[in-house]
């Protein structure tokens, strides 16, 4: 690893460093942290539930139409 | 052992055949990778073969072709080289789950009448891990705290919260909510003035204000890809069983138990009636094993394992296994309709169409 933690989170953007938290703790020793923390980024308007990683993944009703927001 | 390398996708990296396209879904990264079919034939039917072998098999006729999809698939990091690919198996797509009901529907309105403890309490004792309320009226701050309340013990994982707009749901107010109920993953305030996406917080609860109203259970079964669960979880469940109703148990605003809300038959209510009774009863199970498999068009569809169905708003709605009437995707021609042409064919809906 020979990037520092605060240069990583300076590298995204303001939505990112909200959705770091859960995975920063154990990637920042990971020599593919940047990449993989990244690709979490990009891959958040992907997901079914955001990222609680709690969360159901499957919507239970689909009740709203794509293009309303 | 072969000489040459072979291609393996990753064994989350799951190919669907679709009429006119096929995709790859990434059930890791969540996300989707169109391919066309004959790269589908190839990573399927010519699998553990050599280029050079998919090359020959083809007469030497598209090894430019079959040079660039396999750029693509390593670009898109899908699959790799390997040398031995029975090391690599396809992963197990079996679904089980320990919960007799993992999902539930609460539906309120401004008439409804609910016992929330004893609801929550039942579909605690079941193993209900994610819970959908939806308020179709203008909701009070104080009365989806009361709902919420009721919620702050047992085993629920998550709760999406969908209500009706008042100027009291204030981003502010939303947010304090998600925090004291930390259960809370989603919440949707629908007839509000205006769209607005607010990002999401520290746990990653969104909260969402839509112009749209849901005012009934009929605003529901739209079918798009923003409702589409490209997961492993899912996608297992899919092989074998409806990705909508499974293991699903729904309230609606008066009561009255069922597999969803927008269908019309009961299996008791719950004013009086236990959730394991209804549960117990033998129809109950009947819709969750309708896969996407067994469904018309659907069948052909290349989103068939990631896509939620509907069985409540069909196109047939005396045919049980018809495709979603909400759903504008044609997989013949690879096309969404325009959303004109959905609001034509959605008049020819009713309620309770697929008893």
């Amino acid at each position: 690893m020979d990037e520092e933690p605060e240069d990583l989170l300076e590298r995204l953007s303001a939505e990112g460093r909200q959705l770091v938290p859960v995975s920063y703790r154990f990637l920042h020793v990971s020599p593919l942290a940047a990449a993989t923390v990244m690709r979490l980024v990009v891959s958040a308007p992907y997901r079914a539930s955001g990222y609680v990683c709690s969360a159901f993944r499957k919507p239970i009703s689909k009740c709203c139409s794509q293009d309303d927001v | 052992m072969t000489s040459e390398p072979v291609f393996a996708l990753f064994a989350c990296c799951v190919p669907v055949k679709g009429a006119r396209r096929s995709v790859v879904c990434d059930l890791q990264r969540q996300s989707l990778h169109f391919i066309p079919n004959g790269l589908y034939e190839i990573l399927t039917e010519h699998s553990g073969k050599t280029a050079a072998e998919i090359k020959e098999i083809y007469d030497h006729e598209f090894d430019a072709e079959i040079d660039e999809y396999f750029e693509f698939l390593l670009r898109h990091e899908l699959g790799f080289w390997c040398d031995d690919p029975a090391l690599f198996p396809m992963i197990d797509l079996t679904w089980e789950a320990p919960e007799r009901i993992t999902n539930a529907i609460l539906d309120v309105d401004e008439r409804s009448d609910h016992d929330f403890a004893k609801i929550l309490g039942e579909l605690d004792d079941l193993g209900c891990k994610a819970l959908e309320v939806r308020c179709f009226h203008r909701s009070s701050l104080a009365e989806l705290r009361t709902i919420l309340e009721a919620a702050r013990r047992g085993r629920l994982r998550s709760i999406d919260l969908l209500a009706g707009y008042a100027p009291e749901l204030t981003p502010e107010a939303l947010a304090a909510l998600a925090a004291d109920h930390q259960r809370l993953s989603s919440i949707v305030i629908h007839s509000a003035p205006e769209s607005r996406q607010l990002p999401p917080d520290r746990r990653g609860v969104a909260v969402t204000y839509r112009t749209e109203a849901v005012d009934s259970p009929r605003c529901c079964g739209k079918i798009h890809p923003g409702y589409f669960a490209i997961d492993l979880e899912t996608f297992a469940e899919g092989q074998k069983h409806n990705t909508c109703l499974n293991r699903k148990l729904s309230i609606d605003a008066r009561g009255e138990i069922k597999n969803c809300p927008s269908l019309a038959k009961s299996f008791g209510n719950a004013r009086h009636d236990s959730l394991h009774s209804a549960l117990a009863q033998r129809d109950f199970a009947a819709l969750w094993s309708i896969n996407k498999d067994q469904i018309a068009v659907c069948k052909d569809c290349e989103f068939r394992y990631v896509c939620t169905d509907c069985r409540a708003y069909l196109v047939d709605p005396g045919d049980l296994y018809s495709k979603p009437s909400k759903c504008t995707y044609d997989p013949y021609t690879a096309e969404w309709r325009q959303p004109a042409e959905e609001r034509t064919s959605a008049g020819a809906q009713r309620e309770g169409g697929s008893r």
